[in-house]
């Protein structure tokens, strides 16, 4: 099978066309301002790329819950969306593609479970399951309706660390976990000044107001 | 895991940088693999070709999403290069203007070509493969025609060791039934065979 190679004028032609859009596009236009999403395991995502990504051993031990029902995490998934759930229209749809979440293994988010999970003074945040095992946040800029994109975690996972999302400047950060870890997550944090307990099982430091 | 080709994080560091031809490195490291294996799933050399380009520029396109497997893009691309193969439609769609604009050698389009190909493929692979689900087709492709370790495809496809031990059992099963007769390639796949 060693014979097996490609057409060589094609390829020299996609060859050119690659470098060329490599030159273009330096350096890549969202490294500048990505988030920093954290997790205890497997996780995927825009926000997601290389040098940049910390996983962090388990901090608040809970009781292990290996069911992959998303609404454990997030229990208004078992009650219709409403209209302050839903991404604002001027996200781009991409973020919803397969691609977004896990080019890997193609598992989407479905904009109609998306859930309001809170907000900063500069962001709102949504959290949506993707595929069968997969929990997503975003965060949406509430002035410009844009995203940099969604950080997603193994739903098996989350019991262990959660998700947590750290500003490029490290003046804002969220914290999504299931409600069984947040005061051992919220101890843990006991030096880190701004600290809050927005809802249930999200918290929120904002060093920007 | 020595079978995984030599390391390609600085070659991707460098190309995210904009050095162009780092890229094309990387296109020239794994360009045959990945035309091998999208020639497997499709059986013909012109879709092959299409698809290793779609795979490719999906790789740019997607950059800021990639993750390396043990310092490699190509799981990742060979990964896409399946996903592609089986659902030709929104990526190749995406880049289909550029790919017929690329030319191309007169002999690619002659069928002893292609005939000449298919003697280095194993026919009963390739119609056995066509019998499986895309998980355990990404999976046996990893493992079976590029080498790679159960645990380090495991990883890639993000599923347990143990998972992914259980679905290749499962897949070698269902090939050799298909080898055997008993089992006729998915629609889904006879179908981007053209």
């Amino acid at each position: 099978m060693n014979q097996l190679h490609p057409d060589d004028t094609f390829s020299k032609a996609l060859r050119v066309e690659l470098v060329s859009r490599a030159q273009k596009a330096a350096p890549s236009p969202a490294r500048g301002r990505t988030r920093l999403w954290i997790s205890a395991g497997a996780l995927a995502g825009a926000g997601v790329l290389a040098g940049t990504t910390v996983l962090v051993t388990a901090s608040a031990p809970a009781p292990p819950d290996r069911s992959l029902d998303a609404s454990r995490i997030i229990p208004s998934l078992s009650e219709p969306q409403k209209d302050t759930d839903k991404i604002p229209a001027t996200v781009n749809p991409e973020l919803f593609s397969y691609m977004m979440v896990d080019p890997v293994s193609r598992r989407d988010i479905d904009p109609t479970k998306t859930r309001r999970i809170g907000q900063t003074s500069a962001n709102t945040y949504y959290a949506a399951p993707a595929g069968d095992d997969y929990m997503c946040m975003i965060g949406v800029d509430t002035k410009t309706g844009t995203s940099d994109g969604a950080g997603c975690v193994w739903l098996k996972n989350f019991e262990s660390y959660g998700m947590k999302s750290v500003s490029p400047d490290g003046k804002e950060s969220v914290w999504l976990m299931v409600p069984a870890g947040v005061k051992n997550n919220l101890e843990s944090v006991k030096d880190e000044p701004g600290w809050t307990q927005q809802a249930p099982n999200f918290l929120v430091r904002d060093l920007n107001k | 895991m020595g079978n995984i080709e030599s390391d390609d994080e600085g070659l991707w560091t460098r190309s995210l940088n904009g050095e162009g031809d780092a890229f094309g490195v990387l296109f020239d490291r794994h360009r045959d693999r990945v035309f091998r294996h999208a020639y497997r799933l499709s059986g013909n050399r012109h879709d092959a070709d299409d698809i290793m380009a779609t795979s490719f520029l999906e790789l740019w396109r997607r950059r800021a999403k990639v993750r390396l497997a043990e310092g490699s893009v190509l799981p990742w691309l060979l990964v896409t290069t399946t996903n592609v193969a089986r659902n030709s439609g929104r990526a190749a769609f995406r880049h289909r203007k550029l790919l017929n604009s690329l030319p191309r050698d007169e002999a690619v389009s002659d069928p002893a070509s292609d005939q000449h190909m298919d003697d280095e493929i194993d026919g009963e692979a390739a119609r056995a493969l066509g019998t499986l689900n895309t998980v355990d087709l990404q999976l046996v492709s990893l493992v079976v025609f590029e080498e790679y370790t159960l645990a380090a495809a495991a990883a890639v496809l993000n599923m347990t060791p143990a998972a992914a031990k259980s679905r290749m059992h499962r897949a070698r099963q269902r090939m050799k039934k298909a080898i055997i007769g008993e089992l006729r390639p998915t629609p889904a796949l006879e179908g981007d065979r053209s």
